[in-house]
């Protein structure tokens, strides 16, 4: 977060990202739709993200395209199927649709995991809470964000704390399921106590008073993030334009 | 006690949610650290539905596959049927379903039925019919002998969902039972499982 392109108002981000889905969507074909991953690529690069962002792209999306490739051109009929070994067989309007889907979801996965990579959830709740998005929506998003890895490493903890008084974690299929209940259990009931504690602690922070309040932390639009506004917004009308006329 | 889409995000309420999505983000770990053969990843939905009601539980449903969804962009399409499981559990606890065993048996057969149908809709819509989990080989396997890729997929749902539903539902309904009286009257839709049923009258 610490390059010039994290250090963006997340809107001006959220924009491009938008205009970049909306075109993957609508755009005929699938070279375009390609291209995203090497171009978000690129861009993270210049953001700092490269290995991160490889990574995780890789790991996810790679299994789903391939999958979703094989099994439209091989296995699921269409009227052009030509049989090959067994219910294997080779379908040209196959081959075509796979292209479309897996070219799709190709670049707004690209679009979507750049944009949560370079951009931080306080940064994400700060514009939205400088949008007037309602207060309970961007609590219970950040909240949700921040709980989640907290509840991750409890459950590690109560995990070896369970396995310590005798709960089997391995053997049968039966035996697993067994420790299921008395793993969630205790997380289930420690986290409502909280939620009660959290309530009252909320409540004597004036959270429901219904005035703006003046945040500690600041993030604000600078020229740059305006300019790029405007490009993405003339390049959507041109877009619109150019596939009404085309 | 009001409820309804107005009254239903009360503070309590509201906390809640956090609550629902990391159970249903340690209820994945756990099932693949305990290596299960299913996946029990909307725990955390469906509890939070029992006792928050159908519109607490649709955004726990939709929160839940946001979180999921900054990792794998996949989980943003399947945001739905974690939204329609909150919405149709929520409304169910709500005509007090969950009250006893034969309800509870009824709703998971429900709840089942709606997110397999909106499952395949969305794999079908958005992926062509598979996404990379191991149920596909269940549909490459209806495909091949010779079904209609809607059927397929559906029949596939339908069959990897019920028993995740069945652990869902009841894991859920134990740690219900657990909870103190003193919580659930708190709550919009916490008053059919109170159990000192004396001290309310």
């Amino acid at each position: 977060m610490n390059s010039a392109i994290g250090k963006l108002y997340p809107s001006t981000k959220f924009c491009f990202i938008l205009l970049v889905i909306i075109a993957s969507i609508f755009t005929p074909g699938h070279w375009f739709q390609y291209a995203m991953f090497p171009l978000f690529a690129v861009l993270s690069l210049f953001s700092g993200t490269f290995v991160k962002y490889l990574k995780a792209y890789l790991s996810s999306i790679l299994l789903i395209v391939v999958l979703i490739f094989a099994v439209q051109v091989f296995i699921v009929r269409y009227d052009d199927t030509t049989p090959i070994w067994a219910f294997i067989g080779f379908s040209q309007t196959g081959l075509t649709a796979s292209l479309g889907i897996t070219s799709r979801i190709a670049a707004i996965c690209a679009a979507i995991m750049w944009f949560f990579q370079v951009t931080s959830t306080k940064d994400m709740v700060y514009a939205m809470e400088r949008a007037n998005f309602p207060k309970k929506m961007t609590f219970v998003i950040i909240s949700t964000i921040q709980m989640v890895p907290q509840m991750s490493a409890l459950s590690a903890t109560i995990l070896d704390a369970q396995r310590s008084r005798g709960i089997e974690t391995e053997g049968s299929l039966m035996t697993r399921m067994k420790a299921f209940v008395p793993m969630l259990g205790p997380l289930v009931l420690s986290l409502i106590q909280q939620t009660e504690e959290r309530a009252l602690a909320l409540q004597s922070r004036a959270f429901l008073f219904k005035a703006r309040k003046t945040s500690l932390y600041q993030i604000d639009k600078r020229p740059v993030d305006t300019v790029i506004q405007i490009v993405c917004l003339a390049a959507f009308v041109a877009y619109v334009v150019w596939m009404v006329i085309a | 006690m009001k409820r309804g889409i107005r009254y239903d995000f009360s503070l309590l309420a509201l906390l809640l949610i956090p609550v629902g999505v990391s159970m249903s983000v340690v209820g994945y770990q756990l099932s693949t650290i305990l290596k299960f053969p299913i996946f029990i990843d909307q725990i955390g939905t469906v509890f939070v539905s029992m006792i928050g009601g159908p519109w607490v539980g649709l955004v726990t449903g939709l929160m839940g596959n946001v979180v999921n969804g900054m990792l794998n962009p996949v989980s943003f399409a399947y945001a739905f049927v974690s939204m329609i499981i909150g919405l149709v559990s929520g409304f169910l606890s709500r005509w007090k379903w969950y009250t006893n065993i034969f309800g509870t048996i009824a709703a998971c057969f429900v709840l089942n039925e709606c997110s397999a149908t909106v499952a395949a809709v969305v794999t079908i819509f958005v992926f062509g019919g598979v996404t990379g989990a191991g149920s596909d080989l269940v549909t490459a396997a209806f495909l091949a002998a010779g079904g209609a890729l809607v059927q397929s997929v559906l029949s596939t749902n339908l069959i990897t969902g019920m028993a995740a539903m069945i652990i869902d539902v009841g894991v859920s309904w134990i740690i219900l039972r657990r909870l103190p009286d003193r919580f659930l009257v708190k709550l919009n839709y916490g008053m059919p499982y109170v159990r000192n049923r004396k001290a309310l009258a």
